[in-house]
């Protein structure tokens, strides 16, 4: 800051620099003589001066270093935990994490339980559906040859599941081996789901989960201006007021996570890029 | 006031004075800004950005930024 301290504290007070500068002195001469002697000098609602041999040092009132961290109030350390049976894969320090959240590694590893269920399920398909294709031409070519006694109509019935040439019928089979086909989902191409940040409709606080914090302000004015500017980039934005120090902060979010994870990861993978540096994730 | 009042005593002078300097500093602080004060050394506000950290058996820690005050006492 450039300021002539001595000017200020006179126009604080309503005097002249002339008389401020000798009891300005005074004070810091205080300072400077407590600390020597090893005692604590206080300034007050700002911090204490000691000095223990290793030159003057300065620790700052919890009130000050928490004003200077004002726009950080409330973030919380975020912890991934490696997936273990029956665990949570993350969790914020102070433990804020909705209930209704079903851990992602959980999904994870259902849906490949659910794949080891189903891959022996689509071998027997393919073998019972080979038999009754071969059975089907067979079948058709005793049809063609009058000397052969004509089974068709029984036979077809038997083998209506394994027909492969009536699509209609191959569909209930289709759903139930679907989910082998679909790749599981990874943290990663989760925190890229891309309607999850941008999207035409805003975020609905109602629905809650996690949001990453891009500004945070004291002015209602400033909020507003600022989530209008990441709404016209397509993000899905959030207001969110929070009171710190007796004062209303608010917090532009962008985006809506269900889970933790995804939040923190997407924010990972954003910060100083798309997102600022110190974007942060915010429980809804 | 420091020379609008004759009855003053020198204390009450002094206790005006640190009380502002230690306004100003403050304020000057939580504007994140840094002051230096003559005689005594420099405030700075010094950002810590985000971190990522590999914990524990490959547990990922997510540390959010912060502000330190750091002095700098006056050679």
């Amino acid at each position: 800051m450039d300021m002539d301290l001595t000017h200020e504290i006179a126009r604080r007070l309503g005097s002249s620099p002339e008389a401020v500068a000798p009891l300005l002195e005074e004070v810091l001469q205080r300072i400077r003589q407590k600390t020597a002697q090893g005692k604590t000098a206080r300034l007050p609602g700002t911090g204490i001066f000691q000095d223990r041999g290793a030159g003057l040092v300065f620790e700052p009132d919890p009130g000050l270093a928490e004003i200077v961290n004002a726009p950080f109030a409330g973030l919380d350390i975020i912890t991934l935990t490696q997936p273990a049976q029956g665990s949570e894969t993350g969790q914020a320090r102070h433990g804020r994490r909705p209930g209704r959240s079903m851990p992602h590694a959980s999904r994870k590893r259902r849906r490949e339980r659910s794949q080891e269920h189903v891959l022996p399920g689509i071998g027997m398909i393919v073998i019972v559906g080979i038999i009754a294709a071969g059975a089907w031409f067979m079948l058709s070519d005793r049809t063609a040859d009058p000397a052969k006694p004509d089974i068709s109509a029984s036979a077809s019935e038997e083998s209506v599941a394994g027909d492969f040439s009536a699509p209609e019928d191959t569909l209930p089979g289709e759903s139930e081996i679907s989910p082998a086909l679909v790749s599981p989902v990874t943290n990663d191409a989760l925190a890229a789901r891309p309607e999850l940040l941008r999207g035409g409709e805003d975020i609905d606080q109602a629905l809650g989960g996690y949001t990453i914090v891009v500004v945070s302000e004291t002015s209602e004015d400033l909020a507003r201006n600022a989530a209008q500017g990441w709404r016209e980039q397509g993000f899905r934005v959030i207001i969110l007021t929070d009171m710190q120090d007796g004062a209303t902060r608010y917090r532009v979010g962008v985006g809506q996570f269900d889970l933790l994870e995804e939040a923190a990861l997407t924010r990972d993978a954003l910060a100083g890029g798309e997102l600022p540096r110190d974007a942060w994730v915010f429980r809804i | 006031m420091v020379s609008r009042s004759a009855a003053m005593s020198q204390n009450d002078a002094r206790n005006q004075v640190e009380h502002a300097l230690a306004e100003i500093v403050r304020e000057t602080l939580a504007a994140r800004q840094d002051i230096q004060v003559p005689g005594l050394g420099s405030f700075r506000i010094v950002h810590h950005a985000a971190t990522r950290m590999r914990a524990k058996q490959g547990d990922m820690e997510f540390t959010p930024p912060r502000n330190e005050i750091r002095f700098t006492p006056e050679a």
